[in-house]
């Protein structure tokens, strides 16, 4: 069976708000797009392994509106919205993404997908970039609080 | 943990030499001298990066009045860790979940292909 990905990137920090990843997909540029601006191939391949992704409505335009829930593997939902600032097929895609909930704007933030033809095969870029510190310090409080509690349950359920 | 703390750590890992200067601590202390050599880089402009990791709180230095050797002190780094590890594997996984379903989408295209040609 043939490769579908010929290079291994993993996603990295970069500099102090930003995290990237780049990896080489060993199919045709149209193909790799395709995947990112039909509702029903990105949610075969959304998020983490374990999880699954539903489309409320997707306009993939710029200035249109992705809202989506994400299922995670011990059954949480998270809801989710994209706002595209700008699609250019077949090269690049720029949006926002925030949690649905008004209690989620901590996770805001700005992405950046690149789609580069390589001789037959596609390089996607993508850059995910915090709007400040403050924001991305925001971010760590929280998520580490986040942890500690669900440490905290873990711990409790032990000892139930 | 205060916000000006972590504006410290993350300033200090922007840098990729005192990434490096961290990773060659993780494998035991070193004194500016020792940590100068493989960076190419004079004395002082180390011990300006190691001013900026000790303010981090990323190391700490011996007592030692003659070596001084820095050590890493790692428990800062747990914070960020978290953080990047939360974005990491969303990004690391859905690409690998990318390239996967592009494999399937080529295969289910070759074979109707095929076929097509079979017909």
């Amino acid at each position: 069976m043939r490769a579908a990905v010929t290079e291994i990137g993993r996603a990295q920090l970069v500099g102090d708000r930003e995290m990237a990843i780049t990896r080489i997909f060993d199919a045709p540029r149209e193909t790799v797009f395709d995947a990112w601006i039909d509702s029903q191939a990105i949610g075969q391949w959304w998020g983490p392994r374990g999880f699954s992704t539903t489309t409320h409505s997707m306009e993939m335009r710029t200035g249109g509106v992705w809202q989506y829930t994400m299922h995670g593997p011990d059954g949480t939902n998270y809801p989710n919205e994209i706002r595209y600032e700008s699609v250019e097929i077949p090269e690049r895609i720029i949006y926002t993404t925030s949690g649905g909930r008004e209690d989620d704007d901590i996770h805001t933030h700005r992405v950046i997908v690149e789609f580069r033809d390589k001789g037959g095969k596609t390089e996607v870029s993508l850059r995910m970039i915090f709007p400040s510190a403050a924001e991305r310090d925001e971010i760590v409080k929280v998520y580490g609080a986040l942890k500690g509690l669900n440490e905290t349950m873990d711990r409790l359920g032990e000892y139930l | 943990m205060n916000a000006d703390n972590l504006d410290a750590i993350f300033g200090a890992l922007a840098d990729p030499t005192r990434r490096a200067i961290l990773a060659r601590l993780a494998s035991g202390e070193g004194t500016v001298n020792e940590l100068a050599e493989p960076f190419a880089m004079s004395q002082p402009a180390v011990s300006k990066h190691l001013k900026v990791l000790e303010r981090a709180g990323l190391i700490g230095r011996a007592r030692d009045a003659q070596r001084r050797p820095c050590r890493l002190q790692p428990e800062p780094l747990k914070t960020v860790a978290d953080w990047v590890a939360h974005y990491e594997r969303f990004w690391t996984e859905s690409f690998d979940r990318l390239g996967e379903y592009l494999r399937k989408v080529q295969e289910e295209e070759q074979r109707q292909a095929k076929e097509t040609e079979g017909h």
